[in-house]
């Protein structure tokens, strides 16, 4: 090989190595999933979430609580659906296109959504720690909010809560 | 001793080395990691580990004989056990002693030490003892050894098995002959793709003949004509043979994935005796702590059992086997003084029933379960009141028994009488898909038989329609099907029955059940057979018997009112199973209501809620489930601030709160409410064990409707107040 290419090969390399803009802070974003349920922007942390699916085909299961919106099968797996509206005051939509599964090493499940809007790197000093009327289940599951209203979900909160287990007997 | 018992001997031994081999590994691995510096917090779990371990090799060092092991062992357990209880001094002589102590352990375990050796090792673990608990003097503990065995029969269900290597060069040789299916398949879209470029090549062909412009020529419709033929000819043949190929592999897929899932299967049944094995010695320990006489007698060992089904069954056999040495026999005098062998006996067996179940009874020949003490027990914990008490039978009577809080033991001894234990039982039994009888005799004794399928990963079972969703419901339960015609169905003291053979059944449908709405159409009826009490279901449609792969729902749902797991059909859509049991129990609750006077509407929306927030799960059970008996809707939270958030997500027409809770009390919490403009009028009801005269005066102040006392209340008090109050 001429040595012209490699010289090339490697000024792209240096380029392409060199951190894109105000990179150096890249501790301080939060990437998150953002999506919407009813007409409020939610997001989650992309670091628990194990994948996106468009919701197709999920089975209701009666006498469940309101919450279990139902079960789905992702790879022969049974997922359970779970419907974050009943706990934030939102009205029933018809929506309910995407189911966002959040995984951590013990739990798993999916929180229904009625739309993506995309990945987002928020800087983390936007993110404004709580509001006044974040109380109860709210605070319980909030993490914060950003100027563009976006609600950032924690995902260790959702996965950790016990208010999202099912166990009910007779 | 003769020939065989020598063999016998030599055999255990074989299988001691085994197991010892495992304790020994896991207390050094303990060893290692707790001299290596492990954090405090995991430190005392490490400890009790290791004693455990110790414990369980002392136990099999003695059934094969090997005296100085044993003896050796007990010190290392004496030892450990300090440890454990915090009384040890933990310095750097101590490890060296430990590891001293399992190199002897392990020679020892490989053939008889020399005496000397044993007794310098033993004299230098009494060293370690001595110097080191000099700091804090205790009283060694009477009751330690049967805590022990407690603590070590919870948790050795570790998740190991052990599997003999022709099952797995068999399971090895099963896969590799599927890599011959992975190439057929392979081979088999190679075929597909060729053909489907030469098609497309033939496509193309045709394309030009007829390209821009109207076919005149007669040749050129032959040349046309030919073409067509040519390609469906092709498309023909090469068809047949890939399908032909296809096939094949199809029927050599089945036979493969078949028998790989049977001897997957066969990897993980063990015979029963893994599990009566510890038996033995635990009957004699407690016996032996409970100054009783005992006999066991075991039968049917050898039955072949899913490995979970027997890791599941462990705890609750041991807990009746307790049960039955607690509080069944009697001590040696009590039954000389009947005219009865001094020693109680209890016979444990196992035997396969109708080719795919197995039953497992344990049974003693003690006082029989004291019927009216069960009783007595249930009315206070008011599940059931006095006149009903009167006419109950005493099959229904020993079910009560199944209750959480129900224990006729005057006693709480630390092997039983908690009241917890029989429900637990049940419940694990029926999680298996199987299901428990007891049978009693006063005077005669007690047994337990226990119900279970030889396996768990297939299970058949029906799948049904109801409304427009599918269900499946477990064969096992059911006993018959049928055809019904809307006349079939009568009432019955306002309650629907039907009647087979002669027998009334009470009836519901399926779809009124879950809030569904009915299809018109053919009605079918299933009679499901729970524990003791069948009752017939209707659902609008049947598919026949499958055998399904139960999957389980994951960690997020532990427990599903009505439905105990679900399946995947070929389709990929998800089924759930039904749980007869709780199907049964739900009937019956909802006959209850229908009784109840307080409300008469039967559709949930006109119920009412009742919010109820207490700490301890017991209370929060009962009060439910006399709240729920009476008709309302009950939602509980375990302390204020839970019931704070439940209020702002749900409506609520009366909160029934305890006054100590954790994170947020009662006091608080309705101080909190009355503040808000939302529930300022909410009614509230304070029930709770400190019944001073400043707390109720504080509770009236705040704005409590009502003030209960916790000890003194009784069912009728309580709902006649909220009665009053919603």
């Amino acid at each position: 090989m001429n040595p012209e290419p490699n010289v090339l090969l490697k000024q792209r390399a240096e380029q392409l190595a060199k951190p894109i803009g105000k990179a150096e802070k890249i501790g301080q974003f939060l990437e998150v999933l953002v999506f919407k349920l009813a007409q409020e922007l939610y997001g989650v942390e992309m670091q628990y979430i194990r994948e996106v699916c468009p919701l197709r085909e999920f089975t209701a299961i009666p006498c469940a609580p309101n919450f279990l919106f139902g079960l789905m099968n992702v790879r022969s797996r049974i997922i359970p659906l779970i419907n974050l509206k009943v706990f934030f005051d939102l009205p029933a939509t018809e929506g309910n296109k995407n189911s966002i599964i959040l995984k951590n090493e013990d739990r798993e499940f999916a929180i229904v959504s009625d739309e993506l809007i995309g990945i987002q790197s928020i800087p983390l000093d936007q993110v404004q720690p709580s509001l006044p009327t974040f109380t109860g289940i709210r605070e319980d599951f909030f993490d914060g909010v950003t100027p563009e209203r976006i609600i950032i979900l924690s995902g260790k909160k959702l996965l950790g809560s016990n208010q999202l287990i099912v166990d009910e007997t007779v | 001793m003769n020939e065989s018992e020598e063999q016998f001997l030599q055999k255990l031994k074989a299988t001691f080395r085994i197991e010892a081999e495992e304790h020994l590994k896991a207390l050094s691995n303990g060893i290692l990691a707790l001299e290596n510096g492990l954090s405090p917090d995991k430190q005392p779990k490490m400890v009790e580990a290791i004693y455990r371990e110790a414990h369980t090799l002392k136990g099999a060092a003695r059934s094969v004989n090997l005296k100085s092991m044993h003896e050796v062992c007990q010190v290392f357990e004496d030892l450990l056990a300090l440890w454990k209880r915090g009384q040890l001094k933990v310095e750097k002589s101590l490890y060296d002693t430990l590891y001293a102590t399992l190199d002897f352990l392990n020679g020892a375990m490989v053939k008889d030490p020399e005496p000397e050796a044993s007794v310098a090792i033993l004299k230098k673990l009494k060293q370690s003892i001595i110097q080191e608990v000099k700091p804090e003097q205790t009283q060694p503990e009477a009751s330690q050894p049967a805590q022990a065995q407690e603590t070590q029969t919870q948790t050795t269900s570790d998740k190991l098995i052990r599997v003999s290597i022709p099952k797995l060069d068999r399971l090895l040789q099963e896969v590799e002959e599927m890599l011959m299916v992975k190439q057929a398949a392979q081979q088999e879209a190679q075929d597909l793709n060729q053909l489907m470029v030469e098609i497309t090549a033939k496509e193309k062909e045709l394309a030009r003949l007829t390209q821009g412009q109207q076919i005149h020529s007669p040749q050129k419709m032959s040349d046309l004509i030919e073409l067509h033929k040519q390609i469906h000819k092709m498309t023909k043949e090469r068809l047949a043979k890939i399908t032909k190929n296809s096939n094949m592999n199809a029927h050599i897929v089945e036979a493969m994935v078949y028998s790989l899932l049977e001897d997957i299967k066969k990897v993980l049944m063990q015979p029963v005796n893994i599990l009566f094995d510890s038996f033995p010695r635990m009957v004699r320990d407690i016996a032996q702590d409970l100054g009783k006489e005992i006999k066991l007698e075991i039968h049917g060992g050898n039955i072949e059992v899913d490995r979970r089904i027997l890791e599941t069954l462990k705890d609750p056999i041991i807990h009746i086997i307790r049960n039955s040495i607690d509080h069944g026999i009697q001590s040696p005098d009590e039954r000389a003084k009947q005219g009865r062998p001094r020693h109680g006996t209890i016979t444990i067996n196992a035997e396969e029933v109708g080719g795919s179940n197995v039953e497992i009874s344990i049974a003693d020949d003690g006082t029989g379960i004291n019927v009216d003490k069960v009783k007595e027990a249930s009315i206070k914990q008011n599940l059931l009141s006095a006149i009903e008490a009167r006419d109950i039978s005493y099959q229904d009577a020993i079910k009560l028994a199944f209750h959480s809080g129900v224990s006729t033991s005057t006693s709480v001894t630390h092997l039983s009488g908690r009241g917890l234990g029989l429900g637990i039982v049940s419940e694990k039994v029926e999680k298996l898909g199987g299901r428990i009888v007891v049978e009693s005799e006063p005077n005669r004794g007690t047994k337990f038989r226990l119900i279970l399928p030889l396996t768990l990963a297939t299970f058949r079972g029906i799948r049904i329609q109801v409304s427009d969703q599918e269900y499946i419901v477990p064969a096992h339960n059911v006993i018959n099907v049928m055809r019904l015609k809307q006349e079939d169905i009568h009432s019955l003291e306002n309650c629907k029955t039907i009647s087979i053979e002669g027998h009334s059944l009470s009836f519901i449908h399926l779809a009124d059940m879950f809030g569904f709405h009915r299809k018109n159409g053919s009605l079918v009826a299933l009679i499901i057979k729970g524990v003791d009490k069948t009752v017939a279901f209707g659902a609008d449609g049947i598919f026949g018997e499958h055998e399904v792969l139960v999957k389980s729902l994951g960690s997020q749902c532990v427990r599903l009112k009505n439905v105990m797991a679900a399946t995947i059909m070929e389709s990929g859509k998800v089924i759930p199973i039904l749980n007869p049991i709780d199907l049964i129990a739900s009937t019956l609750k909802q006959h209850l209501v229908a009784q109840a006077p307080i409300e008469t509407g039967k559709k949930e929306s006109t119920k009412k809620v009742i919010l109820f927030a207490e700490d301890s799960i017991t209370t929060r059970l009962m009060i439910k489930n006399i709240l729920e008996t009476a008709g309302y809707e009950v939602k509980t939270a375990v302390d204020g601030a839970e019931a704070l958030a439940l209020l702002q997500t749900n409506k609520v027409d009366l909160l029934l709160t305890d006054i100590e809770m954790p994170n947020l009390d009662g006091f608080s919490l309705v101080q909190k409410i009355k503040a808000t403009n939302a529930h300022k009028t909410l009614p509230v009801v304070i029930c709770s064990a400190c019944a001073s005269r400043e707390d109720r005066e504080k509770g009236m102040l705040l704005g409590a409707n009502a003030y209960l006392d916790k000890s003194s209340f009784t069912q009728q008090i309580l709902l006649n107040l909220i009665g009053k109050l919603v």
